[in-house]
């Protein structure tokens, strides 16, 4: 069930690319071919069962990280959510994942690399699956 | 000639008088391009050559691994892209790095 999950999200970008940016997955360690470009995270959360039916409910946050060239403003990760919010916000996707409102965090400056400032937008989602 | 000439003759010449002290092994890097989602795995080239080095410490530890500090030719190795190195068949990654004026230092450790 996590690997559809995962998989759902994963099947989001086309050609590697979200809003026309490069996109990789949070823990990649190769090399980036351009600026600015985005990650791809996806936290999972909270996951129970009610008594009354058979359905695992499983929530999560997936998180889009924006990096782009430090000092420019906090104007350009907003130029980006319009589209972003095309893909993520308030849609049903495969295995009846459900996703709701995003919102938009600045963080500043990559700890990583301070030529970067980096924005994450994130929506967060439910996942039902049933175990019969 | 320059100074980073003579230094680079200076270790030339330290290599060929250690003689059978330089040996061979064969490093091997992997060079990570993109990531494809679509595969869900990452677009990756390798590449591998054998290059000269001379061990300067081994020690054996207590988790039965070895840890060598071997020194290489700077001009040989890139150490951005390499990230391990085969010696009598063992595998050896990539530690530490110390880079000086044509000498490259490494600390390795058996897989």
């Amino acid at each position: 069930m996590f690997e559809e999950i995962i998989n759902t999200f994963y099947s989001l970008p086309q050609n590697n690319l979200l809003t026309n940016l490069p996109v990789y997955p949070a823990d990649y360690r190769g090399k980036v071919s351009s600026t600015p470009f985005l990650k791809l995270s996806i936290v999972l959360g909270n996951a129970n069962r009610f008594a009354y039916q058979d359905n695992k409910k499983v929530t999560g946050l997936v998180i889009v990280s924006i990096f782009y060239p430090a000092g420019s403003g906090q104007s350009y990760p907003t130029t980006l959510t319009a589209s972003l919010d095309s893909l993520f916000e308030s849609k049903l996707l495969t295995y009846g994942i459900q996703t709701s409102v995003s919102s938009l965090q600045f963080l500043g400056p990559d700890r990583d690399d301070t030529t970067l400032s980096r924005a994450d937008y994130s929506v967060p989602f439910v996942y039902y699956k049933s175990t019969n | 000639m320059s100074l980073s000439q003579v230094i680079k003759k200076a270790v030339d010449q330290a290599f060929l008088a250690a003689g059978d002290l330089v040996r061979q092994g064969q490093v091997k890097g992997e060079l990570v391009s993109q990531f494809d989602f679509a595969a869900k795995e990452v677009v990756a080239t390798t590449d591998e050559y054998f290059t000269d080095f001379i061990t300067v410490s081994s020690v054996v530890e207590e988790d039965k691994h070895i840890k060598k500090v071997i020194l290489l030719r700077s001009e040989d190795i890139d150490t951005s892209r390499y990230s391990t190195i085969s010696i009598d068949s063992i595998v050896y990654r990539f530690e530490t790095i110390e880079e000086f004026e044509g000498i490259t230092q490494l600390t390795i450790r058996s897989v």
